[in-house]
C-alpha cells in the first residue's frame, strides 16, 4: 500500500511540475499582439485549479525578482472566479526598475518624464481627462509638435487609451506602474528644476 | 408643452451628457434626477419608434453619467486620492529628468519573450523550400549596359537634377517673395510651404531652414493656430541668443497638413 501511495504522490508531483513548466511558458511567451495570457486560456491549459499553479509560479519567479501580475477588466475590488477567467496574467519585475532600465527600453529621459506627468495627472483626475487638458500640462515643458507625437506614442505603446477626445490610463500602465506609488513619490520628491 | 419642444428638450439632455462624458469634467454637474423626471414625462406621451429611440439614447447617456458619478465618488473617497491641483503644481515645478526618476521608482516592466508562431514558421519554411537557387535567379537579370549620351541643361532642370540659376539667386528671390507676402498679412509656416507636390514643399522647407539659420528670417510660435509665423528680417541679423526649432517634415506629415487639412477647410 505504501509503495502504491508513493507512486501516486510522485505522479501527482510530476503532474504539478509539468503544469508549472507549462504555466511559465504560457505566461512568458507572447502569443498575441499584447503580452500576457487570459485567465480562461490558463484554465484550459492547466485545469480549473490554475490559480494554485499560478501561485506556485509566482513563488518560483520571486527567486528571479519577477512576479505574476493579474489585471482585471474593469474595477474589481473582490474578484470572483469569473473575474479571474476574464483577467490577464502577466510577468513583471517584482521590485521597481532602475532609471537605467527605463532608458535602455528605448525611451528618452524627457519622454519618460512626460509619461510620468501624464499618468500622475490622469490618475489624480479619476482615470480619464480630455486630451487638450493633458496637452496644456505637457506644453509647459515640451514644444507643441512633440507633445502631439508623444501622446500618440503613449497610446501606441498602451500606456494611454483614447476614446474620441478622452484619454484614459492604458492597459500597459495598469500592468507596469503602481499609480498610487507614482503619485506618492511625485508629491514627496523635491521639486528643483 | 408642444411635442417639438419636448423633443428638443430630450436632445439637449443627450447633448449635455455627451459634453460631460467627452470633456471628462465633473459628472455631478449633470442634474440626473431632473433629467430622469423629464424623460419619464416624455416617454409617457410618446408612442412612435423615433421617440422611443430618442428616449433610449438619452437614457443610455444619463446612465453613463451615473456610472461616471460612481467612479468619481470611489476615486474621491479612496485613501489614496491625490488632489489634481497639487499634482499639477508638482509636475510644473519639477524637471523632466526628475519626473523620469519618479516614474522609474514605480515602474515594474513586463517581461515577455517574442517567438515566431507555428504558422509563421511553416510559411517561412515553405518559402525557403520553394526559393530557387541564387544562381538561377541572378541568371535572369539582364546584363548591365554602360553607355554615354549627351543631355542639355534644360533637360536636367526638367528632371530636377539641376537648379535653374544658382542656389543663392533662388534664395534671394524666395526671401523677396516672403517679404512681399508678409506685408500682405501674416505668413504661417505650414500655409506657406504647402504646395501642389511634396518636392516643392520640401524645397520651400529647406530654403526656410537655410534663411532662418543665417538670420534672414525668424519664427514666432502662435499658440492659437499652433503654427509658426514667418517674419522676414529687412536685412540679415546675426543673433547670439537664437536657438534651433525642429519641425517634423515627412511625406505623411505633408499629406496630413497640406492635403487632409485643406480638404477639411
Amino acid at each position: 500500500m505504501n509503495g502504491l501511495g508513493g507512486v501516486n504522490v510522485s505522479r501527482k508531483r510530476i503532474d504539478y511540475l509539468s503544469k508549472l513548466r507549462r504555466a511559465v511558458q504560457l505566461l512568458l511567451i507572447q502569443r498575441h499582439r499584447r503580452p500576457g495570457v487570459k485567465g480562461w486560456e490558463l484554465k484550459r491549459a492547466l485545469g480549473r485549479r490554475y490559480l494554485n499553479i499560478i501561485k506556485l509560479v509566482d513563488e518560483e519567479l520571486a527567486r528571479f525578482g519577477l512576479t505574476v501580475k493579474t489585471i482585471f477588466t474593469g474595477d474589481v475590488s473582490s474578484p470572483t472566479a469569473e473575474d479571474y477567467d476574464k483577467a490577464i496574467f502577466l510577468v513583471t519585475f517584482r521590485e521597481p526598475a532602475k532609471i537605467s532600465d527605463v532608458l535602455t527600453a528605448g525611451l528618452r529621459i524627457d519622454d519618460v518624464g512626460a509619461l510620468a506627468a501624464s499618468l500622475a495627472y490622469i490618475n489624480s483626475k479619476g482615470g480619464s481627462i480630455n486630451r487638450r487638458e493633458l496637452e496644456s500640462i505637457l506644453i509647459e515643458k515640451l514644444p507643441r509638435w512633440r507633445v502631439d507625437s508623444l501622446i500618440d506614442r503613449f497610446i501606441r505603446l498602451g500606456y494611454l487609451e483614447s476614446e474620441g477626445e478622452l484619454l484614459r490610463i492604458g492597459w500597459r500602465a495598469k500592468a507596469e506602474i503602481d499609480l498610487s506609488l507614482l503619485s506618492l513619490n511625485l508629491l514627496s520628491s523635491s521639486h528643483e528644476g | 408643452m408642444g411635442k417639438k419642444s419636448d423633443k428638443r428638450r430630450i436632445e439637449r439632455i443627450v447633448k449635455a451628457c455627451k459634453y460631460v462624458i467627452k470633456r471628462g469634467s465633473d459628472p455631478f454637474e449633470v442634474d440626473v434626477p431632473r433629467y430622469l423626471k423629464v424623460l419619464r414625462s416624455y416617454i409617457e406621451s410618446s408612442l412612435s419608434p423615433e421617440d422611443l429611440a430618442l428616449d433610449l439614447n438619452a437614457l443610455e447617456n444619463v446612465s453613463r453619467i451615473v456610472e461616471l458619478q460612481g467612479d468619481w465618488i470611489k476615486s474621491r473617497s479612496s485613501t489614496l486620492y491625490f488632489d489634481p491641483m497639487l499634482i499639477e503644481w508638482k509636475i510644473k515645478s519639477m524637471s523632466l529628468k526628475n519626473l523620469a526618476k519618479v516614474f522609474a521608482s514605480a515602474w515594474r516592466p513586463i517581461v515577455s519573450i517574442s517567438l515566431i508562431s507555428n504558422k509563421g514558421f511553416e510559411t517561412a519554411a515553405n518559402y525557403w523550400v520553394n526559393l530557387p537557387p541564387l544562381k538561377g535567379r541572378w541568371g535572369r537579370l539582364p546584363e548591365a549596359s554602360v553607355g554615354t549620351e549627351l543631355t542639355s541643361i534644360e533637360d536636367l532642370i526638367r528632371e530636377k537634377l539641376a537648379l535653374k540659376g544658382s542656389f543663392s539667386e533662388m534664395l534671394e528671390k524666395f526671401w523677396e517673395t516672403l517679404k512681399k507676402k508678409y506685408v500682405e498679412g501674416g505668413v504661417y509656416y505650414w500655409n506657406f510651404i504647402c504646395s501642389e507636390d511634396f518636392e516643392s514643399s520640401l524645397l520651400k522647407a529647406y530654403m526656410l531652414s537655410f534663411l532662418s539659420t543665417y538670420g534672414y528670417i525668424h519664427l514666432e510660435f502662435d499658440p492659437s493656430s499652433r503654427d509658426y509665423i514667418i517674419i522676414p528680417n529687412e536685412r540679415r541679423i546675426e543673433s547670439e541668443n537664437s536657438y534651433s526649432i525642429t519641425v517634423s517634415f515627412s511625406f505623411d506629415e505633408w499629406v496630413r497638413r497640406c492635403k487632409c487639412e485643406s480638404k477639411e477647410n
